[in-house]
């Protein structure tokens, strides 16, 4: 059997059952991104490009300034260290977010995307604070988290919390 | 109809494929999304509470649906066997799922179970989309293989609702909903 190098493959991903270390510090199995220093694309439409910003870049307590991780803003979605992120009216699909790891190479991420329904989001039931969440939520679990209940953050799961916990802040500056 | 069955074939395969590992064969490479539920519950009450259609049905084929941003949908096809909960005109039901074939030709799967398998026995708990007929598998928590002993086999046994019905016969699942359904009458 030939093994192709990792380098060039586009792997198959399994967020799920992906290959890794179990969740004591509730990391998303060993997916990282390959340094701290990410394109960050933002394909949001209308508030939902600030929401993006919001979490992302500019309030303080977002995952650039308060954590180790970098992002570089970039004019197009991309595949090479990017967050893609979007939002749209997906229609009534269920969900009201999805984030995909695009391609990665062992566990190195080399590109993710999150989506945002605005479906459901915008049917009234959701307040600004809570889309915050979600947005906050889905740039965590790229970065290389997933959900942790018990600890108040946007990692916990409830929608309820716009900003990572100490306790996120601590995993994402152990694995960049 | 064959197009229909090649394609949930290449679905089956392309999920199948993506659980076999790194060194699978890069023709089919699948891209498994997670997603945040609208709507997850508590009890396999509010389970039943919440959906406009509960039915036990076999899946019959697939189809391409539309797409939204990139995100592609299927149109799954099924024969009612039995309706639990809710009102359908007729036999054939559609319930549309999340992915499919992307246009860079990988495929996106989420974590709702995967392609449905033709030929296949579900418990499904639905809702409707609006006035269109075609519904959605409103979660995780909703879909149920049932195994040739008639046996239930939920897509996340560790929910304590997937819980509430994973193993059990498909017997007991039906009086439990219809019991609950008559309450909420």
């Amino acid at each position: 059997m030939k093994f192709e190098p990792m380098a060039v493959r586009i792997a198959i991903v399994i967020l799920v059952a992906g290959p890794g270390i179990a969740s004591a510090n509730h990391r998303n199995g060993c997916y990282k991104y390959a340094d701290f220093n990410i394109n960050w694309y933002n394909g949001g439409t209308g508030d939902y490009f600030n929401i993006f910003e919001e979490e992302a870049r500019t309030d303080a307590n977002a995952w650039d300034p308060y954590t180790d991780v970098v992002f570089t803003p970039v004019s197009a979605a991309g595949t090479t260290d990017h967050i893609n992120a979007y939002s749209g009216s997906y229609g009534a699909t269920g969900w009201l977010s999805l984030v995909e790891i695009q391609s990665v190479s062992g566990c190195t991420v080399r590109s993710g995307r999150i989506r945002m329904n605005q479906t459901y989001l915008d049917n009234g039931s959701y307040t600004r604070g809570q889309k915050k969440a979600v947005a906050c939520n889905l740039i965590g679990r790229l970065l290389g988290l997933k959900n942790e209940a018990g600890i108040p953050g946007c990692m916990d799961g409830t929608n309820n919390n716009s900003f990572p916990s100490t306790h996120d802040r601590d995993v994402i500056n152990s694995i960049y | 109809m064959k197009r229909f069955a090649v394609l949930g074939l290449a679905l089956v395969l392309g999920v199948a494929t993506a659980f076999a590992g790194p060194f699978a064969s890069p023709e089919t490479q699948t891209v498994k999304a997670r997603v945040q539920w609208a709507e997850v519950y508590k009890t396999p009450g509010e389970l039943v509470a919440g959906a406009d259609l509960i039915v036990v049905a076999r899946h019959v084929d697939s189809q391409p649906g539309r797409v939204a941003g990139d995100v592609p949908f299927t149109f799954n096809g099924f024969e009612i066997q039995r309706v639990l909960k809710g009102a359908h005109p007729g036999r054939e039901l559609v319930v549309e799922s999340t992915g499919g074939m992307m246009q860079n030709g990988v495929v996106l799967s989420i974590d709702d179970g995967g392609p449905f398998v033709p030929g296949q026995r579900y418990l499904l708990f639905l809702k409707a989309q609006g006035s269109n007929g075609i519904y959605y598998q409103i979660n995780h928590q909703a879909r149920y293989e049932i195994d040739r002993s008639g046996l239930l086999k939920g897509v996340d046994p560790a929910d304590a609702v997937v819980a509430g019905f994973n193993g059990r016969p498909l017997g007991d699942a039906i009086e439990t909903v219809e019991r609950r359904v008559r309450m909420a009458l």
